[in-house]
């Protein structure tokens, strides 16, 4: 396997996991730009910029675009979240130099009115259709609340009336600024002509206007604690939402975070799952770390019968006060850490999974560590290290939202 | 004729192994299949199959439920298992040096369970939390409802079970459906990844090569109906699912009318995805396949659209279907041959894909095809062939299901048989 970065003359970053073994090529353009990134009239813009990427360029109408990823059996999605946006693709290898064509293509998106109206229908049925899904916007909610004025607190989607008043000249304002090239990465990985790679993307890139991206703004520090209820009458569960700080992804204590979450809380083997999972008290108890520039948090999930919620909320707020007096044991750090190295090695073999990696990680750190670089990391974590990070952020300072047909009794 | 990389053993107790090494990864994969899926519950009993596989993982031989969970975690295996209609399955992926060592402990868990009555009521209560929290799942309930109402009572069960029957199932009952159905006579167990054939054979025979198979009970069908059903949510999004009667996979015409869906229903190109979403703007989700069993299969499409705009929907999907009867194009054709082309290809990199597509094809073919068998198929489909299908079969509809806030009016032709 050979990883290798290059800067193009116009400021877009391209990096390479060329493995010859594999039988696909993935490509995808990483651009930093997120919810996180709009003020609060262009709520909702990265990801309805997303969808319109896909919807015309002055090269290639929408259909053509859409016939164009089916001829080359393009796997392709795409993914806006609240610090950047991702394009992908995986083909055969046959077709590697097509298919970063038409995602450069896809870049530079046309925006044209007729098209905008349309999807923008489609935005609207998105919204609505995850209104109708557990946790029914609570997850919307929460990060608002926990989050507050920090720009962490944006909704991805947008709301139904940011939605609404949204423009095609603001979104071509925004896209101007944020899809510089300077902005954005381009990961391939799997089979790659990496030659062939750079010829063509100097090509297909060279007419991208360039801008100066805004600064990002990292006002404030999410601090909020309280509890929030969000009554669904006509949900059969109750959920409970629950956000606490945890590690940034710039901190070097989150290989440690990650694997303190994992004990507390993995959807497997960890103390929530002994306690509330199996015991069949509830269908969901997990935790997760997850990961921002300026932040991180410690997100769980709880799901229940609505009879059932205090008193699992009850054990589970037990279970977080006792992972502070019994921290983890050699034993149980020993089993997270096998399954964390486990799941990197299995994932390394897809070339998807590759391109996610290598992308991901150039867009956030500008340098990248191999597996075994990574592995070596989790190796090296010790119960002093986990016992460190579970005192910087303990989990007691957190915000809490039950969703559900009743409210709680806390 | 299988490939160089295929391998294939029959025991006499009834176990099939099948193998295809794949030499560039550094894992391995199993997926283990006893003909203990829902079909088989004596009726009534729905929820008996998904709760003894639940059960079996709560120990075995010298492992309790713990012990087991973390020996497979120590291995670094990662593991799932799953109930469907025609079996109950395990199915895992590890590192290679490690594999052998994870056969072993799936080898306990399927001669050697512990099934422990103390913790039956535990079990029964993750068994219905997954039907409770299911629930919330309106497009999944549709689809649900859509398929017992078209595959009918036998075949048609959700394998996850039905809440007032899970809740009678008897710890007796679990015993003897451990035993009657988790037996060498009918399973699968497929590997794929980087191991060495003989070295693994003789593991398994070791592992399984004893075990004495029990006489397997048949299946009785009892045939499901068609017609259009409506239950009533307060959502704000209506769901949408039909069904039409189609020839099963097996059958020498199923990748002419796969291919005629492919074109109606699959990706970003087919004429749903374009008709429906993007030139209406109607939907979100959009999408047709094809559900196959044993001996029946049917087309299927769903989608799930604000209510003011689901009979727009509806109309739009049926007048697609009945567009389809004209038959499809060359581009269109070619799509789907290169779509199927990289699907194979993704399966290179995944040994755990590998094996449940070996699995299912020993299930459903009694052989496993090969890449090159696929490739010479795909090169025999051409637009006349599927059109002249297209012509001969005409698609009816028979079967519908919404999920909102009020019912929809039936298109011309739909569920009028």
């Amino acid at each position: 396997m050979a990883f290798a970065n290059y800067k193009l003359n116009n400021g877009l970053h391209v990096v390479v996991d060329d493995n010859p073994q594999c039988h696909l090529t993935a490509a995808g353009y990483f651009v930093r730009a997120g919810a996180c990134d709009e003020s609060a009239e262009l709520s909702g813009v990265s990801h309805f910029l997303e969808h319109m990427c896909f919807k015309g360029t002055p090269q290639r109408s929408a259909l053509e675009i859409n016939q164009q990823l089916d001829e080359l059996g393009a796997n392709c999605n795409a993914r806006t979240g609240e610090e950047n946006t991702i394009y992908h693709a995986t083909v055969l290898p046959e077709f590697q130099s097509q298919i970063v064509e038409l995602l450069s293509d896809m870049m530079q998106p046309s925006l044209s009115e007729e098209d905008f109206f349309t999807e923008q229908k489609v935005i609207l049925e998105e919204i609505a259709m995850y209104r109708d899904q557990p946790p029914y916007g609570g997850h919307e909610q929460i990060m608002r609340a926990y989050f507050g004025d920090h720009p962490l607190g944006q909704p991805v989607l947008g709301t139904d009336a940011s939605v609404a008043a949204l423009t095609p000249a603001a979104m071509a304002a925004y896209h101007r600024q944020r899809y510089s090239p300077g902005n954005m990465v381009l990961s391939v990985a799997g089979r790659v002509d990496v030659p062939k790679l750079l010829s063509d993307v100097e090509v297909f890139t060279k007419n991208w206007p360039q801008a100066m991206p805004p600064a990002r703004r990292f006002s404030g520090e999410a601090k909020a604690i309280g509890r929030q209820f969000l009554q669904i009458p006509q949900a059969n569960q109750q959920y409970i939402l629950q956000l606490a700080p945890g590690p940034s992804a710039m901190d070097p204590d989150r290989y440690a975070a990650r694997l303190a979450a994992m004990i507390f809380g993995d959807d497997t083997g960890s103390r929530l799952f002994w306690r509330l999972v199996d015991s069949g008290k509830a269908d969901l108890a997990a935790v997760g770390h997850y990961e921002y520039d300026s932040t991180g948090v410690l997100m769980s999930m709880l799901g229940m019968r609505p009879e059932d919620a205090a008193e699992v909320w009850s054990e589970f707020e037990a279970l977080e006060e006792e992972f502070l007096q019994q921290p983890p044991t050699e034993h149980e750090l020993k089993l997270a850490k096998a399954k964390a190295i486990a799941s990197l090695s299995s994932a390394n073999e897809i070339s998807e999974n590759r391109m996610f990696d290598i992308g991901s990680q150039w867009l956030t750190y500008g340098y990248y560590l191999s597996v075994e670089q990574v592995v070596e990391l989790y190796r090296r974590v010790t119960l002093q290290d986990i016992l460190k990070v579970t005192q910087r952020f303990p989990m007691q300072q957190k915000q809490v939202l039950a969703i559900g047909p009743d409210a709680m009794a806390w | 004729m299988p490939a160089d990389n295929q391998f294939q053993h029959r025991f006499s107790n009834g176990l099939v192994v099948l193998g295809e090494t794949m030499p560039w990864l550094n894992t391995a994969a199993f997926s283990i299949q006893f003909p203990a899926g829902s079909a088989y519950q004596p009726l009534g009993q729905n929820g008996l199959a998904a709760l003894t596989c639940e059960m079996s993982e709560r120990g075995c031989a010298e492992y309790n439920n713990r012990q087991f969970l973390e020996a497979t975690e120590l291995l670094g295996a990662s593991t799932a298992n799953h109930v469907g209609t025609y079996h109950t399955g395990y199915s895992g992926t590890c590192l290679h040096e490690h594999f052998l060592s994870v056969l072993q402990l799936y080898a306990k868990l399927s001669r050697e369970a512990r099934l422990p009555p103390d913790e039956l009521e535990a079990a029964r209560m993750v068994c219905l939390q997954e039907l409770y929290s299911q629930q919330d799942d309106l497009p999944q309930q549709t689809l649900r409802t859509l398929r017992e109402q078209f595959f009918g009572p036998t075949l048609g069960r959700w394998p996850d079970g039905e809440l007032d029957e899970l809740e009678c199932v008897s710890w007796s009952q679990i015993r003897d459906f451990y035993r009657e159905r988790f037996s060498p006579q009918g399973m699968i167990l497929a590997i794929a990844g980087n191991f060495n054939w003989s070295e693994c054979l003789d593991k398994i025979a070791s592992l399984w090569g004893d075990w004495q198979a029990t006489s397997a009970l048949g299946l009785a069908v009892t045939p499901g109906q068609g017609g259009y059903q409506h239950l009533e949510e307060d959502s704000q999004q209506t769901h949408i699912a039909l069904a039409a009667s189609t020839v099963p996979f097996g059958q020498e015409d199923y990748f002419l009318i796969r291919c005629a869906i492919g074109v109606l229903g699959d990706g970003m190109s087919s004429r749903l995805f374009q008709e429906v979403r993007e030139k209406r703007g109607l939907c979100y989700t959009v999408f047709a396949g094809i559900h196959s069993l044993l001996d029946s299969a049917c087309i299927t499409a769903y989608s799930g659209t604000t209510a003011a705009r689901a009979q727009e929907t509806l109309d739009t999907i049926a007048a697609e279907f009945a567009r389809l009867q004209e038959g499809i194009h060359e581009d269109e054709l070619r799509r789907i041959k290169v779509q199927v082309r990289t699907g194979l290809m993704a399966q290179q990199e995944s040994c755990r894909s590998r094996a449940g597509a070996i699995a299912s094809d020993w299930f459903y073919l009694h052989r496993v095809r090969t890449r090159e068998e696929i490739n010479e198929q795909l090169n025999r489909l051409t637009v006349p062939r599927v059109n002249q299908y297209l012509a001969d079969h005409p698609i009816e509809i028979s079967s519908l299901v919404t999920v909102g806030s009020a019912p929809l009016e039936l298109p011309h032709g739909v569920c009028q048989l």
